[in-house]
C-alpha cells in the first residue's frame, strides 16, 4: 500500500566521495523515522569504538512520517549520532525546533544520513530532489546568522538552514547545530560532528507535499479534537493564576496568561488575556478559545517575570505548534554592545552564558539583558549549552576553595588547598588575562573579563566566548588551557582535573546526573521516576513526558489518572502494575515513598512514548496528552492519540498496545546500541570483561544518596570518585537532619533504587541482573539480530 | 478538489426572478441581466459592469467580466502572528488533505525569516521577520475588485466569483497550469501545483471556504480575521512587478470595450 506521511525516499550524501544517493523508507518502516532510523543507521554501519569525529561515523538528520505534516506540534527534528561531549562517544541525539525538519520532508526526504569527511569545508544544497554539495570555503569563520543569511541569498527567502559555528568548525565538543537563527540540536556536541566532516551548513528548501491518508472530514476532525486535549507548554493544563473559568491553578504552570499580562514590546503591546480551554469560550475575550492557544505560555513572564514580559515581542517556536514557547525579546540595551536587540530561546538555552554572570545589584533588567546577550552568542558560535552543566562547573572551578582533606583525598598537591581549580590549574598568563591579576585572586581587574562578568557587564560576554571559542582552532587562543577544559564538557574536564569530577558525583550543588552530565529533571520529579529516566540516557535525559504530568490538577486527581493509564487491571497498553500501586507523589508533599510497580509501569510508557515522540516526530514539551484542561473529562487526556495519529496520516492502521511495542522496539535497540559501544570500551581495558548495564550504566551521582557524615558511600564510578563524605571533608551533601524528602530535599534511597531497576526492567523485558533485553524480548519486537553482534550480552 | 459552486442559469434567454436580481452582484452578469439589473441598481445595488455583447469583434468572443466586490476578506495583523503557519496548513489540510505550503492561499513561510523585503546581507538584523524584529507578515489574496487582475489575464477563463462571498475563485476544470495568473497577481498569491504547464498543475488560489475561512479558524493567536471586504488594493505596495508579457486577451480586450 502507498502509505501517507512518508515521503518514500531516504537521501544520503558520502562526503568523502561526494555521492550522493537515495534509499527507500519502507526498509526502515518499522523504526518509523527520526531517532528510529537514527539508532538503526549507527547499529548496521557504525561499529563500536568509532568516534564520533570520524568519518565512519554517521549523522543523521531525521524526520517522521508526523513531521511537517501540520498536525499540532510536529515541526520537530532530530539529530543522531556518536556524541563527542561522551567520554567514549557513546551513541545520542540531539532535538531541533524551527521548520527546518519539515522543510525537508517538502522537499521529499524522509531523513538524511551523512557520512564521510569532505576535503575542504562545504555545504549542502537541497531543493526539492536536486541536491549538490557546495564550496564553503567562504562561510568558514561565519557564525550562524550570517552563514545561515548568506545561503538564503543563494537559495531564497523561504530555505531554511542548518548550521554550525565557530564551535563546531573549531571541535568544540560544547557545540551546537543552529537552524532558524536560534533553534538549535545539542545532542553531546553535534556541531563539531558536522565540523569534523567539514560540513558547514545545510540548505534546505521544499515545494512538495506530505500526504494525508485519511480523508479531508476525519483530519480535521482530529486536529481539533487534539487541540482541545491540550495545554500550555510542558502539557500544563491548568492556568499559573487563579482564573474565573477554570477550577485548578498551579503556581508552577506555564499556562502564564492572565488579564493585565501582555506581550510588552510588541508594537501595539499585546494583552495575553484570560487564554481558556475550550469548554470556557469567554464572549468578548477572544473570539474562540482555540484563537488563543498561542497566547497561554508567556515564558517570557514565566523566565524572567515583569521584566521579561515588558521586552517580549511576542512568542515564538515550530512550524504548526499551537503552543509558542520560544520567548522573541526585543532588548534595545544590547546595541551598544554592537549585538542585536532582538533574539529568541527557552529555558536553559537563554542561559548558556548568562549563568556565569552575575546580576547587577538594583537592575531589574540586569538578568534579562545578560540572558539576551548570551542567547545572542550562543546561537551565533553554537555553543551548546549541555543543560547547564558546563556553567555549574565553571562556577564550582571559579569559585570554590579547596580544603585540605578534599585535597587529600584527591590526591592533589597541598599546594591547592586554599585556592579554586582555576587558580590553580590556569597557567599565570591565562588568569592574567581572565581575571586581570596572575594569580586569579579576588578582587579581579574591573575590566578584566572576570572583572565585568562579577559587576554584571554583558560585554563580559563577547570577551569570554572568544576565549572560549578560539576562532581559527586552538592556536590562536589566547587561553588554551582554559578553553580546552571549558569548551569540552564536564566530562572531558573531569579526565584532567579530578576535581570536576569529584563535584559532579559528590555535591548538590552540581546538578550532575551521572557520567558528568546534568540531571534533566530527576528526583525532584516524582523521586524514582525522574531517577529511572535519567539514568537510560548518555546525555542529560531529554525525556520530559514524567516532569509534564508534575504540574497540573491536584496531585491526587492526577495520581488517580495515571493509575487508570498504568496501574489498573483494566489499563490500556501494555505497561501496566494490575495491582493498582500509586505512581504520583512528591517527596516535599509526602515525604519518602518506596518505589511501586505502578511507578515502573509509568516511567516504562514515559520511555517509549519519548521514542515514539522522536521517531514521528512529535514534541515532548508539549504532549503527551495524558492529562487535558477539560473538566468535563474529568482532566483525562487520550493515549490514544499519538496512535490514532499516526494511523490518521500514514494509513497503517495500528493500536495503542502495537504502537507502544513499536516504541519499545526502538528503545531496546537504543538500548542494545549503547550496551554494544560500551561493552567495547570495558573489552579495551580488560578483555575478559564485559559491560553490565544495571551496574555500568543505570547508575546515579553519590550526592543523590548521601548525607553529610555519611561514611558509607556505595559503589562509586567516574573520575574522581569512591570518597566517603566524612572522608572528603564534603558539606555540600544533605544534612543529616533532611534526610527522606523533606523539605526540598530529594535523597534517595540505594536499595530502593536498585529494587526500581529492577521492577523497571520487568515492564521492558529486560534481564533484571544485567539491564539488558532478553532474547525472548528481542525475538518479540523484531530484534533478534541484535544478538549477532553481542551474543555474550544477551541471556534467554 | 472539490470547491462549492452555485448553481446559477447561464442561459442568457431566462427571465431572472427578482430574488436573481438581488443576486447579482454576486455573480457575472450578461447583457440581459444587465438590463434587469439597472433597475435592480436603484435598490442600492452598487456598481457593477456588464460582459461583452453577443456580438463577436476582432474574432475574439467577448468574456463574462466579473465586477462584483467580494464580500469578505482575511486580514492578518502581523503584531498578533507568532509564525506557527498553522493556516498554512490548515489551507491545504482541510481542502486537499495534505500538507504543502508551497501552495498554500494564505501566505506566511516566505515571510517569516526575512519580511516582505525579502533576505539581504545587510541590515538583516533590523529588518522583518525571524532574523530581524519578529514582525510576522501574513500575506492574504486581497479579493481585487474589478478589474481583478489574475481573472484577467487567464487565457482560458477559469477564474471566476463564486458565491456566497464572491471570492475570486479557480474553477480546476478550465484551469490548465499555464501560471500566467500566478505572474499576473501584484501580490504573489497564487500558486501552481506543478511546473507551468506541466501535467495536471493547477493554480490554487484563496477561496475564502465560503465566508468561514479554515487559516482564520485554525489561527492560535487570533491574528487573522474575516472582515468585510474593502479594497486594499491600493495601500498595500505590491509584491512583484507583473511582467510585461501578460497582458489582457483578446476575449477579455473585446469585454472591457463595452464599457470603457
Amino acid at each position: 500500500m502507498r502509505y501517507g506521511g512518508w515521503t518514500g525516499k531516504i537521501l544520503r550524501i558520502d562526503l568523502s566521495t561526494g555521492a550522493i544517493t537515495t534509499e527507500e523508507t519502507m526498509k526502515y518502516k518499522e523504526y518509523l523515522g527520526g531517532t528510529g532510523i537514527g539508532w538503526k543507521v549507527l547499529w548496521d554501519e557504525v561499529p563500536p569504538g568509532t568516534k564520533a569525529w570520524d568519518p565512519e561515523n554517521r549523522i543523521v538528520f531525521g524526520v517522521g512520517p508526523l513531521t511537517g505534516c501540520g498536525a499540532p506540534s510536529s515541526g520537530r527534528m532530530v539529530v543522531t549520532s556518536l556524541m563527542p561531549v561522551h567520554i567514549n562517544d557513546l551513541p545520542g541525539a540531539g532535538h531541533m525546533g524551527g521548520a527546518w525538519g519539515p522543510e525537508l520532508k517538502y522537499a521529499g526526504w524522509d531523513s538524511l544520513i551523512i557520512q564521510g569527511k569532505a576535503a575542504a569545508p562545504v555545504w549542502i544544497r537541497i531543493v526539492d530532489d536536486e541536491v549538490s554539495i557546495e564550496d564553503a570555503s567562504e562561510l568558514w569563520g561565519n557564525g550562524t546568522y550570517r552563514t545561515a543569511t548568506a545561503i538564503c541569498t543563494e537559495m531564497g527567502s523561504d530555505a531554511h538552514v542548518a548550521a554550525i559555528g565557530q564551535a563546531g568548525e573549531n571541535l568544540c565538543r560544547l557545540s551546537c547545530i543552529i537552524s532558524d537563527r536560534h533553534h538549535s540540536a545539542g545532542g553531546g556536541g553535534l556541531g563539531s560532528v558536522m565540523g569534523s566532516k567539514n560540513l558547514k551548513a545545510i540548505g534546505v528548501k521544499g515545494t512538495g507535499s506530505v500526504r494525508i491518508a485519511t480523508d479531508v472530514k476525519t483530519w480535521k476532525k482530529l486536529n481539533y479534537y487534539w487541540l482541545s486535549l491540550m495545554g500550555a507548554n510542558n502539557n500544563h493544563v491548568v492556568p499559573m493564576n487563579k482564573q474565573p473559568w477554570a477550577e485548578y491553578y498551579d503556581s508552577a504552570s506555564r499556562w502564564t496568561a492572565d488579564r493585565g499580562l501582555f506581550w510588552g514590546a510588541a508594537s501595539p503591546p499585546v494583552e495575553t488575556g484570560y487564554c481558556t480551554d475550550f469548554e470556557h469560550p469567554l464572549p468578548g475575550d477572544c473570539p474562540r478559545p482555540q484563537n488563543k492557544m498561542g497566547r497561554r505560555t508567556h515564558k517570557g513572564y514565566k523566565d524572567f517575570g515583569l521584566p521579561g514580559a515588558n521586552h517580549t515581542v511576542k512568542m515564538n517556536g515550530c512550524l504548526h505548534c499551537p503552543v509558542r514557547c520560544h520567548i522573541a525579546t526585543d532588548v534595545p540595551q544590547l546595541e551598544q554592545y554592537g549585538v542585536s536587540r532582538y533574539n529568541e530561546n527557552t529555558c536553559t538555552g537563554n542561559t548558556i552564558l548568562s549563568s556565569i554572570m552575575k546580576t547587577v545589584p538594583g537592575s531589574q533588567d540586569s538578568n534579562l539583558i545578560n540572558s539576551q546577550m548570551s542567547t545572542n552568542l550562543t546561537s551565533d558560535y553554537g555553543f551548546w549549552h549541555d543543560y547547564g552543566q558546563w556553567a555549574v562547573c565553571y562556577n564550582w572551578a571559579q569559585s570554590h576553595v579547596m580544603s585540605a582533606a578534599e585535597c587529600k583525598a584527591l590526591m592533589l598537591p597541598a599546594s591547592f588547598v586554599g585556592k579554586t581549580p582555576f587558580q590553580n590549574r590556569l597557567p599565570a598568563a591565562e588568569l592574567a588575562i581572565l581575571s586581570g591579576n596572575p594569580t586569579g585572586s579576588t578582587p579581579y581587574a574591573p575590566a578584566s573579563p572576570w572583572g565585568k562578568a562579577n559587576a554584571g557587564d554583558p560585554s563580559a560576554q563577547q570577551d569570554l566566548i572568544k576565549l572560549i571559542i578560539p576562532n581559527g582552532g586552538k592556536i590562536y587562543s589566547k587561553t588554551p588551557v582554559f578553553a580546552d577544559v571549558v569548551a569540552n564538557g564536564p566530562a572531558y574536564w573531569a579526565e584532567k582535573w579530578p576535581e570536576i569530577g569529584y563535584f559532579n558525583n559528590h555535591c548538590t550543588k552540581s546538578l550532575s546526573f551521572k557520567m558528568n552530565h546534568a540531571k534533566h529533571h530527576g528526583a525532584e520529579s516524582f523521586g524514582q521516576i525522574g531517577c529511572l529516566i535519567n539514568m537510560t540516557y548518555n546525555r542529560d535525559a531529554m525525556n520530559h513526558t514524567h516532569q509534564n504530568v508534575t504540574v497540573g490538577p491536584p496531585l491526587a486527581v492526577v495520581n488517580q489518572l495515571m493509575k487508570e493509564l498504568f496501574a489498573s487491571p483494566a489499563a490500556p497498553g501494555i505497561f501496566n502494575d494490575p495491582n493498582g500501586s500509586d505512581i504520583c507523589h512528591t517527596s516535599s508533599v509526602d515525604g519518602y515513598k518506596p518505589v511501586t510497580a505502578g511507578m515502573a509501569a509509568f516511567t516504562a510508557a514515559c520511555m517509549v512514548e519519548l521514542e515514539l515522540k522522536n521517531a514521528m516526530i512529535s514534541c515532548d514539551w508539549t504532549l503527551p496528552a495524558w492529562l487535558s484542561p477539560l473538566k468535563s473529562r474529568g482532566y483525562r487526556g487520550d493515549i490514544n492519540m499519538h496512535a490514532d495519529l499516526y494511523a490518521a496520516v500514514t494509513g497503517d492502521k495500528v493500536d495503542l498496545k502495537q504502537f507502544q511495542l513499536i516504541g519499545l522496539r526502538l528503545l531496546t535497540l537504543f538500548r542494545a546500541l549503547t550496551a554494544r559501544h560500551m561493552d567495547y570500551h570495558v573489552k579495551k581495558e580488560n578483555p575478559t570483561g564485559q559491560v553490565n548495564m544495571r551496574h555500568d550504566h543505570d547508575y546515579m551521582n553519590d550526592w543523590m544518596f548521601d548525607k553529610v557524615g555519611d561514611t558509607t558511600t556505595g559503589p562509586v564510578r567516574g573520575p574522581g570518585t569512591g570518597i566517603p563524605n566524612a572522608v572528603s571533608g564534603n558539606t555540600d551533601a544533605y544534612p543529616a537532619k533532611e534526610v527522606a524528602f523533606q523539605g526540598t530535599t530529594q535523597l534517595m534511597s540505594r536499595e530502593d533504587m536498585e529494587k526500581a531497576k529492577e521492577l523497571l526492567y520487568e515492564q521492558l523485558g529486560w534481564d533484571r541482573e544485567t539491564g539488558m533485553p532478553t532474547e525472548a524480548t528481542l525475538k518479540k519486537l523484531g530484534l533478534s539480530y541484535v544478538k549477532g553482534k553481542i551474543p555474550a550480552l544477551i541471556v534467554a | 478538489m472539490k470547491e462549492p459552486r452555485d448553481a446559477v442559469s447561464e442561459d442568457p434567454g431566462k427571465e431572472a426572478s427578482s430574488g436573481e436580481i438581488a443576486d447579482l452582484i454576486h455573480k457575472y452578469i450578461s447583457r440581459r441581466d444587465f438590463l434587469i439589473a439597472t433597475g435592480a441598481f436603484s435598490l442600492g445595488v452598487t456598481a457593477f459592469c456588464i460582459m461583452g455583447g453577443t456580438s463577436a469583434a476582432a474574432g475574439a468572443a467577448p468574456r463574462k467580466i466579473y465586477v462584483a466586490n467580494a464580500l469578505g476578506m482575511v486580514v492578518g495583523d502581523p503584531t498578533l502572528c507568532t509564525g506557527c503557519r498553522r493556516c498554512e496548513a490548515a489551507c491545504t489540510g482541510y481542502h486537499e488533505g495534505i500538507a504543502r505550503p508551497s501552495i498554500s492561499r494564505v501566505k506566511v513561510a516566505r515571510n517569516v525569516q526575512f519580511g516582505v523585503e525579502g533576505v539581504r546581507m545587510n541590515g538583516y538584523q533590523t529588518g522583518n521577520g525571524d532574523f530581524g524584529n519578529f514582525r510576522t507578515i501574513q500575506d492574504t489574496c486581497r479579493q481585487c475588485p474589478h478589474p481583478v487582475p489574475c481573472q484577467l489575464a487567464c487565457p482560458h477563463d477559469a477564474i471566476e466569483a463564486l458565491a456566497p462571498v464572491n471570492a475570486r475563485v479557480v474553477d480546476v476544470k478550465k484551469c490548465e497550469g499555464c501560471g500566467i495568473c500566478v505572474q499576473a497577481c501584484p501580490w504573489g498569491m497564487i500558486s501552481l501545483t506543478g511546473p507551468a504547464n506541466g501535467k495536471g498543475s493547477k493554480a490554487t488560489k484563496c477561496t475564502l471556504c465560503n465566508g468561514n475561512p479554515e487559516c482564520v479558524q485554525a489561527c492560535p493567536s487570533g491574528a487573522l480575521t474575516y472582515r468585510k471586504w474593502s479594497d486594499l488594493t491600493k495601500t498595500i505596495p505590491p509584491r512583484q512587478t507583473v511582467p510585461a508579457s501578460v497582458r489582457l486577451t483578446a476575449a477579455v480586450a473585446e469585454s472591457c470595450k463595452e464599457c470603457h
